[in-house]
Parts: C-alpha cells; sequence; structure tokens
C-alpha cells in the first residue's frame, strides 16, 4: 500500500516556533489515497442504482398518473388500466414487491411513518448511514480485525435497528413527520459522536 | 495462528514406503484455521435458532387458536385475528425478509477468507508447500467446510420453514413464491453452498479478502436475480394453458402458482406451477446449484494449482 510520509509531529509541549503541525488539508490527499477503493466502489454501485430507480420510477410514475386521470373509476376502461398497472410488471418484481408491503397492506397504513418508509426518507437514512459507519470504525478500533469487526458491525446494526423499530419509534416526541425525522436523526447524530469519540479514545490508549 | 506442520511430501514416484499424508488430517487443520468463522456462524444461527423456536411455538399456538375459533365473524374471533395480524405477522415478515441475508452473508464471510486471507497473509508458501499438497490442501477445505456450512443452513431452514407455516396459511402464501421457495427443502443449503463456491472462488480470483467479500455479495445478488426473473420459468415442471378458471377464487397456500400471463389474439395464456411439483422443482433448483457449487470449486483448485508459489 501507497502512503504518504510526514514528518514527524513533535510532542504538545514542544517548542511553539518553527515547524507547526501539519495542516489538516494534508489529510484530505491521505484519506482519499487509503480509502480509494472503497469510495470508488460505493459510487459505482450508486451509479448503477440510480438510473434503475429513474428508469422503474419514470415508468411507474407515468403509469400511475395516467390511471389516477381516468375517470369514471368504475368504467371498464379505467379498471384495464389499474389491472395493467398491477400486471405491467415482470411477475417476479411484482411479487417481490408486493411481498415486501405485504404488512402495510394488510394493515392499509402505508406512510411515510411506517417504520420500512420513514427510515428511508430525508435525514434519517443519511444519519443510519453515519452511524452505521461510526460502529463500523469503533468496531474496528476495538476488535483490531477487519473482519471480525465487520461482523460484529452488522450485529450491532441490526441490534440498534430493531431496538429502534420496535420499541424506540413508539417513544418519540410529536407525531408529525419532520418533528420525528429530527428526533430520529439528532439521537443518531450524538450517538454517531459518542462512537467517535469512544473511537478516538481507544486509539489514544493503545500503544502505538 | 498454529499450523500442523508435516513432513515434506518427496518427490512423485519415490520410494512408494512413503504415502501421502491421509485425508483426516485435514479435517483438524480446516478446524483449527478456520474455527471462529465455524464458531461464530454456529452461534449466530443457534441464538436464531432459538428465537425461531420461541416464536414459532408462539405463532403456532396463536394460529391453532384462530382457526378453531367458531363463528369466524365473533368478536372473539376478530381479536385473535386481529392479535395474529399485530403480533405474530410483522415478527414473521421482518424474519422472512432478513433469512436471505443468510446464505450470502454465511458466504461471504466464509468463502473468501479460505484462500485470499493465506495469499494476502503470505501463509500461503507455508500451507501449500505441506506434504499433502496445495490441490488436496485446498479440495479438503473447500468440501470441508462447504458441507459444514451447508448442513447448518439447511438444518435452519427446516426449523424456518415450520415457524413460517402459520404466516404462510394466515396470509395465503404460496410455497413457489420466490421469496418462499427458497427458505425451505433443500434449497436453501444449495444457496449457501453457492454462496460459499463464489466466496472461495473470487478469492482466489482477486486474492484480497474484502474486495472479494464485496463481489461475493453483488456476484450472489445477479444469480439470484437471475433465477427469480428469468431461469425459474423455464424449469420443466411449469404449465401453459388457457384456462383462466384455474385461478380464480381466493389465492390459498395451494393455489397455483402463476409465473406470466400473455395474449395471444383474443386468447389470453397462463403459465404457472401446481403446488404439487413443489419437490421436482426444488430438485431442479438444487441440482443446478450444487453442480453450479462443484464448478466454482473446480476452477478454484486449477487456479490454485496453476499459481506459481
Amino acid at each position: 500500500m501507497t502512503s504518504s510520509t510526514m514528518p514527524v509531529l513533535p510532542g504538545r509541549d514542544a517548542s511553539p516556533a518553527g515547524t507547526g503541525p501539519v495542516p489538516w488539508r494534508g489529510m484530505l490527499w491521505v484519506t482519499w489515497r487509503q480509502h480509494r477503493g472503497l469510495l470508488i466502489g460505493v459510487l459505482v454501485t450508486f451509479s448503477v442504482a440510480v438510473p434503475g430507480m429513474l428508469y422503474a420510477g419514470l415508468k411507474i410514475h407515468r403509469d400511475y398518473a395516467t390511471l389516477a386521470a381516468c375517470h369514471p373509476v368504475n368504467s371498464a376502461a379505467c379498471l384495464n388500466l389499474s389491472n395493467w398497472f398491477h400486471t405491467d410488471w415482470h411477475p417476479a418484481v411484482s411479487q417481490l414487491l408486493t411481498w415486501l408491503f405485504v404488512p402495510f397492506l394488510t394493515t392499509q397504513d402505508i406512510t411515510v411513518l411506517s417504520p420500512a418508509v420513514f427510515d428511508t426518507r430525508d435525514l434519517a437514512y443519511a444519519a443510519w448511514t453515519l452511524t452505521a459507519f461510526c460502529l463500523g470504525a469503533f468496531f474496528g478500533a476495538l476488535i483490531r480485525r477487519v473482519i471480525p469487526a465487520m461482523a460484529a458491525t452488522l450485529g450491532g446494526y441490526l441490534l440498534l435497528g430493531a431496538l429502534t423499530w420496535l420499541y424506540l419509534q413508539y417513544h418519540y416526541p410529536g407525531a408529525a413527520f419532520w418533528p420525528r425525522q429530527l428526533f430520529e436523526s439528532g439521537w443518531l447524530l450524538a450517538f454517531s459522536a459518542l462512537l467517535v469519540a469512544g473511537t478516538l479514545r481507544l486509539i489514544r490508549r493503545s500503544v502505538a | 495462528m498454529s499450523v500442523l506442520t508435516l513432513p515434506a511430501q518427496p518427490v512423485q514416484g519415490a520410494s512408494p514406503a512413503l504415502r501421502p499424508v491421509p485425508w483426516q488430517r485435514m479435517v483438524w487443520v480446516t478446524w483449527r484455521q478456520h474455527r471462529g468463522m465455524l464458531t461464530g456462524v454456529t452461534a449466530v444461527l443457534a441464538v436464531v435458532s432459538v428465537f425461531l423456536l420461541v416464536a414459532g411455538l408462539k405463532s403456532h399456538h396463536d394460529y391453532a387458536a384462530l382457526i378453531n375459533c367458531h363463528p369466524a365473524a365473533s368478536t372473539a374471533c376478530g381479536a385473535l385475528q386481529r392479535n395474529f395480524n399485530n403480533t405474530d405477522w410483522p415478527i414473521s415478515n421482518t424474519i422472512a425478509i432478513l433469512i436471505h441475508l443468510v446464505p450470502v452473508l454465511i458466504g461471504a464471510f466464509a468463502g473468501p477468507a479460505v484462500l485470499a486471507r493465506e495469499l494476502e497473509t503470505g501463509t500461503f508458501r507455508y500451507a501449500w508447500t505441506q506434504g499433502i499438497g496445495r490441490v488436496r490442501w485446498t479440495i479438503a477445505k473447500l468440501v470441508l467446510l462447504g458441507a459444514a456450512l451447508a448442513i447448518l443452513a439447511g438444518a435452519v431452514s427446516q426449523l424456518y420453514a415450520w415457524f413460517f407455516d402459520p404466516a404462510l396459511r394466515f396470509e395465503g402464501m404460496n410455497v413457489l413464491a420466490a421469496t418462499v421457495f427458497d427458505t425451505r427443502g433443500t434449497d436453501f443449503a444449495a444457496w449457501t453452498l453457492v454462496a460459499f463456491a463464489i466466496g472461495a472462488f473470487l478469492g482466489m480470483l482477486i486474492r484480497r479478502v474484502i474486495p472479494a467479500m464485496a463481489a461475493t455479495l453483488g456476484a450472489y445478488l445477479g444469480l439470484q436475480l437471475l433465477t427469480w426473473l428469468v431461469l425459474r420459468e423455464d424449469y420443466p415442471v411449469a404449465i401453459n394453458t388457457t384456462n383462466g378458471s384455474l385461478f380464480s377464487g381466493p389465492s390459498t397456500s395451494d393455489s397455483p402458482w402463476i409465473l406470466k400471463t400473455w395474449t395471444v389474439g383474443n386468447t389470453r395464456w397462463w403459465r404457472y406451477i401446481p403446488v404439487s411439483r413443489f419437490w421436482p422443482m426444488q430438485f431442479i433448483e438444487s441440482g443446478w446449484l450444487l453442480v453450479l457449487a462443484i464448478a466454482l470449486g473446480a476452477t478454484t483448485v486449477w487456479l490454485v494449482r496453476r499459481r506459481a508459489a
């Protein structure tokens, strides 16, 4: 692996004159250089997923707009359209989507507050991603081996997710979408900060 | 890491008194090198099994109370129905989603480590020069680990199938549905084996553990989508018909499974699989997955063989 070489940082109490610490900006290049494989990989995965979602999304929106604009609703033409909207997709795809949404369909309450929908929107999704990353870094510093730390991250994330879905989300203050988004993102951000602090502490304490 | 040291094997054709190291010794070596992963997978699956057992007992109990309730329209029966819908069903459905991650996670964590870890750390120079020889070393590890993981996954899938049964009947879901079919019978074990074989193969190809893990995730997802969207339609168990009355009435666990519909002129066609063909379909899918796993294993061994140590 290639890494940049830098002059050894003098101790904290060393003379402030002369050499200052290496500027933070230097780390930008180092971070990119060390993690470019990961960053490129994530970007590539997203850039495959985004056109796929765009393609499917445009089709669904167009089909749904036609269906919604159809009057009278009970006419044969509209029913035909509705049927087409439900079956035009490849059966396996529509079965998969239907299956995924069965719990919401059975209770008839697909809203933006349903856990499976709520966590994929706006701030919450980004906050969960940040927490997952901080959890990974923390377990990495704690376990010091990549693969066991990856396994621990998966387990920890699942546990946190299950706890939030099944318990915490029922105890949030506020009932509207945005206050709940802010609350969930807020505590996830605070938890991430705690994890970062824990990681830094582990690094300082470990004998280099 | 401790490794078994064995006397170096003499060149072939040398004195017949020195026989190759017996295969059985590899059982211990495999266990010793992969005990962390094997214990980890067993521990996680044991926790999952206990959960499935507890939740499954409750679910079976609730479902039995529900179907034995008469008259079905009474308030008491309605309460039982709501109870199942609000407690047992969400758990069953969440587990049904998560169970699909098991084969690919086992494959990604166990597969690449078999060879890529030795290559990454340089220990392959030691491992591959042991008396048993690198080809037999690799075959033994792939077969032992693959078999152990497939058996573990197969056992959990039997328990899961029992656990999911009330939810299946409650929702009128079908055992041939894409998301149910590959979690039961022999299919779950076969998918786990393939995931492991993909992981080992990509580990040998890429020679780095973490990129190989990511590639395993991608390749497995691709194979699953290919199977769901393309291959299953063409298994020789499906039937074409114009008789739409087969599919009328409420959908139950015994309804025929419709693969696709299309129209020729004024005639509507259906391609479907009757539920009675569940086992033939299981054997077809597990069969080709097994062949694929063996082919991937053979290619992995070939890569090991031709690589200069």
